[in-house]
């Protein structure tokens, strides 16, 4: 992945929203439900609105603890990830061609969070939306952390 | 005589139950009378033991919760109710998409009542909004044309006659599957109140729709003013689950930003709708209890209004039980707003029809029956709430849903 490269949602395919601080997206056509939490909302977040990929690493290393390579490996990787699953698309530019797009705006440090070392970007993955939706949130769910987990599941981080 | 009529029947029809009350301010209010209400709820109050209406405020506590700077023990359990709720109202959204699409591909007018338009429109996150179903009005002359529609989209009708209820009501609801425990996707509007049952009672609504997207489709929903109007009318109205979160809707109406409501066109919708005292009711209690800003002129305007006594019978059976002989009165009184220009001979020799098709009889023959089953039904209900009562049960949790399998199917 290039430096330059910008991304936006796979809308209309994706639906996401942001609830206090996590991201949650729902491919429609598959059923599979995503959670992004921590630095993983936040990456997303950067990832959304437009920023390329090196204003998100060049952004994230210069407010948090850690090496450049480590981090900006990680945010690949997690771009990458997001991309595979058809969550982003990376943007197209006029031409047509795949690659950096330019902006007016100046790349933005990241506020939220504490600046210790860079979390983990895990995607929380939900195959079994079909089953979920049908799961009462109130009697069948993990108390402390509700739904969409299930109560004694213990394999969600 | 004046407070038998506008006492307001708690529970199911214009006052909300104490403890519903009590959420609704804990979910609503800011400062510290929402802190106030949100403790003295929670201090009465269990998760597991919640009632459908109120489960149905989670999402608008847990985010006033956050405002308020207070931590519920449950905080877990609070946000994946609301993850829940925004999950399935965009898995609700989509499948409304391909029915507004398929409406529009047939070149049937649309647009969105209710849940949809408000959760998309008025509310600041469409997961605060939790929804059973989408309502869609559709004109009068279309409405059995748009009925073919969605059954061609594989939906299926609820009733048995659908077709003959355009002659009496206002919507029939469609399902999204074909299970027969399934709980309806789609309300097929032909008018968009039940108490607004007559040729032409919507164009207003129609002339004065603003756009809204749905399922990525591009259809309408109503001005604020008159979203108002349908809240308090319909909200107000008695339903089988306590139809609470109708001050909810009215609330983040009125809180909207973008300019003050158009109050004059509200209360000439209510007068032109012979439904002055319902928004009255509505509207003063909003004010009354949740500090709603509800100018004084706007009420005084509608405390004004000659109010029949056919309207204050009619106030009076829709905010209460529809059961038995409440039942019957409505269902005479809504039919005597159809049949207005007819005479009282003419209206009651129609009466009989009326009923067969609003209860979605196959033959009129079979009316005296389904009058007798009812009757031993209402007899039977009595008995059971009688004995629950003294048995201290009560329902909890919220309403199955296998709908929402066939939604998330895609």
């Amino acid at each position: 992945m290039d430096a330059g490269m910008r991304f936006r949602v796979n809308a209309p395919q994706v639906v996401h929203q942001t609830l206090d601080g996590e991201v949650v997206l729902i491919q429609l056509a598959s059923g599979i439900y995503y959670s992004l939490r921590g630095a993983a909302a936040e990456v997303f977040g950067r990832l959304e609105r437009g920023d390329s990929l090196g204003d998100v690493v060049a952004g994230t290393v210069a407010h948090r603890e850690g090496g450049p390579a480590g981090v900006e490996a990680a945010i690949r990787r997690f771009a990458e990830e997001l991309a595979a699953e058809g969550l982003i698309v990376a943007v197209e530019d006029e031409g047509g061609a795949l690659g950096p797009v330019p902006s007016d705006r100046e790349p933005a440090a990241l506020t939220l969070g504490p600046l210790g070392p860079l979390g983990p970007l895990t995607i929380e993955r939900y195959d079994d939306l079909r089953d979920l939706v049908l799961l009462d949130p109130i009697h069948e769910v993990a108390e402390s952390a509700g739904w969409p987990r299930r109560a004694g599941d213990a394999t969600r981080p | 005589m004046a407070s038998f009529f506008l006492g307001g029947y708690h529970g199911h029809g214009a006052r909300p139950r104490p403890e519903h009350e009590r959420l609704l301010r804990a979910a609503l209010l800011p400062g510290e009378a929402g802190r106030d209400a949100y403790r003295a709820w929670r201090a009465r109050t269990r998760l597991d033991a919640l009632d459908g209406p109120s489960l149905r405020l989670l999402p608008l506590l847990a985010r006033n919760l956050r405002e308020l700077g207070l931590r519920d023990p449950d905080e877990g359990r609070l946000q994946g109710y609301r993850r829940h709720a925004w999950t399935t109202n965009q898995l609700l959204f989509h499948r409304a998409g391909e029915v507004l699409r398929g409406l529009a591909a047939a070149g049937i007018d649309a647009l969105v009542l209710k849940g949809a338009g408000l959760a998309i429109r008025h509310y600041a996150d469409p997961g605060l909004r939790p929804m059973g179903d989408v309502d869609i009005l559709v004109p009068l002359a279309r409405a059995r044309a748009a009925m073919d529609v969605l059954r061609a989209l594989g939906l299926r009708a609820l009733a048995r006659f659908p077709e003959r209820l355009v002659e009496v009501l206002h919507a029939t609801p469609f399902a999204f599957t074909v299970d027969r425990e399934a709980g309806p996707g789609v309300d097929l509007h032909w008018h968009s109140l039940w108490d607004g049952c007559r040729p032409g009672a919507d164009d207003d609504f129609w002339a004065a729709a603003v756009p809204v997207r749905i399922g990525g489709v591009e259809t309408r929903t109503l001005a604020p003013a008159d979203m108002l109007l349908h809240v308090c009318v319909h909200g107000t109205a008695w339903s089988a689950s306590p139809s609470v979160r109708w001050v909810a809707d009215a609330l983040t109406v009125l809180r909207a930003p973008g300019g003050a409501l158009d109050w004059d066109r509200l209360v000439a919708g209510a007068l032109a709708r012979r439904l002055a005292l319902r928004v009255r009711v509505a509207l003063g209690y909003l004010r009354e209890r949740f500090d709603a800003p509800v100018p004084g002129e706007a009420l005084a305007r509608l405390r004004s209004a000659r109010v029949s006594s056919a309207e204050r019978i009619e106030h009076w059976a829709r905010t209460r039980p529809m059961r038995g002989l409440t039942s019957l009165v409505a269902y005479w009184l809504l039919h005597g707003r159809r049949a207005a220009p007819a005479g009282l001979w003419r209206r009651m020799a129609g009466f009989p029809r009326f009923l067969q098709h609003a209860w979605d009889i196959e033959r009129l023959r079979d009316l005296p029956f389904h009058v007798a089953y009812r009757a031993a039904r209402r007899v039977r209900i009595g008995v059971a709430d009688a004995a629950s009562r003294v048995l201290g049960t009560r329902g909890g949790g919220d309403e199955a849903r296998p709908w929402m399998r066939e939604c998330a199917s895609g």
